[in-house]
C-alpha cells in the first residue's frame, strides 16, 4: 500500500466504507510520518469535538463585570418602579379629569364672560353644569387676586425695574388669556384651548411669586 | 445528528470528562437533572447571587468557549460571555428544569452570539489573530495540543456563516434543524454551510 492508497482508504467523504482503521492501514501508519500526521488531521476534522476541548477558561475573570452589570440593572429597575406609581397616579387623574371635561354637557348659549369665574359654597350653579373653562379659571382666580394684593402692598419696596418687567408680563399674558376666552366663546370644549388657559393663568401665578414671595 | 443531551451533545460524551477536568477542573453539575431545577439554580432563581455566581463558575468555560469559537475574537466573546450571564440572570425565572442548565445556557449563549452577528455582523468580521490563538490554545492544554491548535487557528479563518454552523454542528453537537431556529437561515442553507466549512477545513488542514 502506497501513500496515495492509504489516503484515499482513510477518507470517508470518498466512499461510505472508507475510514477504517485496518491492520495493514495501521501497519502503514506505523511505519510512515507524514501518512500518520495526515490521518491525525483527517480525523480531527471529522470529530473536531474529540481534539477541541469543550471549555475554555476565560483569560480573566468576568464575574465583578457580570455582577456590576447585574447591579446597574438593579438600580435601573428600582428607579423605573420609583417613578413608575408617580407617573401612572398622574396619568390616572389626567384621564380622569379629561372624562369629566368631555361629559360636560354643551352650553352654547353661554358665554365665558357672563358666567361667575369663581366656584362659590351657594353657587347656583352645579360643578357638573359649568363651562370647561370655568372649571379651569377654579383656584386660580382666587390665588392670582391674593398675589396681586400682595404685589401691590409691596411695589414700593422693589426696583421700579423689575415690576415694569412684572406689569409688562402680567399684560401680555392677561391679553393672551383674553383671546384664549374668546376663542373658548366660539368652540368651549377645545381641549388644545383649555390646556392654554391652564398654561398661561399658570405662568402668571409664576411671575406674581417671583417678586411677592 | 441526534437531540443534545442532559449534559451536551450526543456521541462525543465519552471523550468530554477527561476534556472537562483537564481544561478546568470542573468535575460537577448544577443541571444534570431532569425535571425540578437543582436546589441551586432555585435559590439563584430567588436572587441569590452567590448561587448565580457558582452557577457562572460551573459554566464559564464552556459559555466562553462557544463564543470564542463562534466569534473568532477573544474580547468579543469575553463581552457576549458577559452579556449571556447577564441575560440568564434576567431570564432564569423562565427556567423550568426541563433540560439541563448547561443545555438551557448553551442555547440562551448561542442565541445572543447570533443576534450579535445580525446587529454587528458587517462591522464585527474579522478574524483571530494568531496569537490569540495560540494562547487559548496553550490554555487547553491535553495530548492533541498541536492538532487543536491547527483545527482551532483554521476554524477561526472560516467564513462566519460557514464557521457558525461547523462549530454549533461539528464541534458542539446541534442538529441542522436547530442551527437553522438559532441562525435564522434555511436547514438547507445550514447543510451547505457545513459542507463548505468542511472542505476548506479540508483544504487547509490536509494540504
Amino acid at each position: 500500500m502506497n501513500c496515495h492508497d492509504l489516503r484515499t482508504r482513510l477518507d470517508p467523504l470518498d466512499d461510505a466504507s472508507n475510514g477504517v482503521l485496518t491492520p495493514e492501514i495501521l501497519a502503514h501508519l506505523r511505519d510512515c510520518a507524514a501518512c500518520a500526521r495526515y490521518q491525525e488531521r483527517l480525523a480531527a476534522i471529522i470529530t473536531p469535538s474529540s481534539v477541541l476541548p469543550r471549555e475554555i477558561s476565560p483569560p480573566r475573570d468576568l464575574w465583578s463585570d457580570i455582577a456590576s452589570r447585574l447591579d446597574t440593572q438593579q438600580e435601573q429597575k428600582i428607579r423605573r418602579s420609583r417613578y413608575f406609581l408617580p407617573l401612572a397616579a398622574a396619568a390616572g387623574i389626567a384621564a380622569i379629569l379629561a372624562t369629566a371635561l368631555l361629559s360636560l354637557p354643551p352650553r352654547p348659549h353661554e358665554t365665558v364672560a357672563a358666567l361667575p369665574i369663581q366656584a362659590r359654597a351657594d353657587d347656583p350653579i352645579p360643578a357638573r353644569s359649568r363651562l370647561p373653562a370655568e372649571m379651569v379659571e377654579i383656584g386660580f382666580v382666587q390665588t392670582r387676586a391674593l398675589l396681586m394684593k400682595r404685589f401691590e402692598a409691596q411695589k414700593g419696596h422693589v426696583a421700579p425695574e423689575r415690576v415694569a418687567v412684572v406689569e409688562r408680563s402680567l399684560s401680555s399674558l392677561d391679553s393672551a388669556i383674553e383671546d384664549i376666552h374668546a376663542a373658548l366663546e366660539r368652540d368651549p370644549y377645545n381641549a388644545s384651548l383649555l390646556l392654554k388657559l391652564s398654561h398661561a393663568r399658570r405662568r402668571e401665578l409664576r411671575v406674581l411669586r417671583q417678586v411677592v414671595l | 445528528m441526534t437531540d443534545l443531551n442532559p449534559n451536551g451533545m450526543p456521541g462525543i460524551e465519552a471523550g468530554v470528562p477527561n476534556v472537562l477536568a483537564r481544561v478546568s477542573g470542573s468535575t460537577q453539575s448544577v443541571s444534570s437533572a431532569r425535571g425540578e431545577p437543582e436546589p441551586l439554580v432555585k435559590r439563584a432563581q430567588n436572587g441569590d447571587r452567590k448561587a448565580f455566581e457558582q452557577i457562572y463558575r460551573e459554566h464559564a468555560g464552556r459559555i466562553y468557549g462557544l463564543c470564542w469559537r463562534l466569534t473568532a475574537d477573544a474580547d468579543l466573546a469575553e463581552e457576549l460571555t458577559q452579556e449571556a450571564f447577564v441575560r440568564a440572570w434576567r431570564k432564569l425565572h423562565l427556567f423550568r428544569g426541563q433540560s439541563a442548565l448547561s443545555t438551557w445556557l448553551h442555547r440562551l449563549t448561542a442565541n445572543v452570539v447570533m443576534a450579535d452577528h445580525r446587529v454587528h455582523g458587517a462591522r464585527r468580521r474579522r478574524q483571530l489573530p494568531l496569537d490569540d490563538v495560540r494562547s487559548e490554545a496553550l490554555v487547553h492544554g491535553g495530548r492533541d495540543t498541536e492538532v487543536a491548535l491547527d483545527l482551532e487557528r483554521t476554524i477561526a479563518t472560516l467564513p462566519a456563516r460557514a464557521r457558525t454552523v461547523f462549530v454549533l454542528h461539528d464541534v458542539e453537537g446541534y442538529g441542522h434543524a436547530e442551527i437553522a431556529e438559532i441562525a435564522g437561515i434555511a436547514i438547507g442553507t445550514s447543510k451547505a454551510h457545513l459542507h463548505r466549512a468542511r472542505e476548506l477545513l479540508r483544504k487547509a488542514l490536509l494540504k
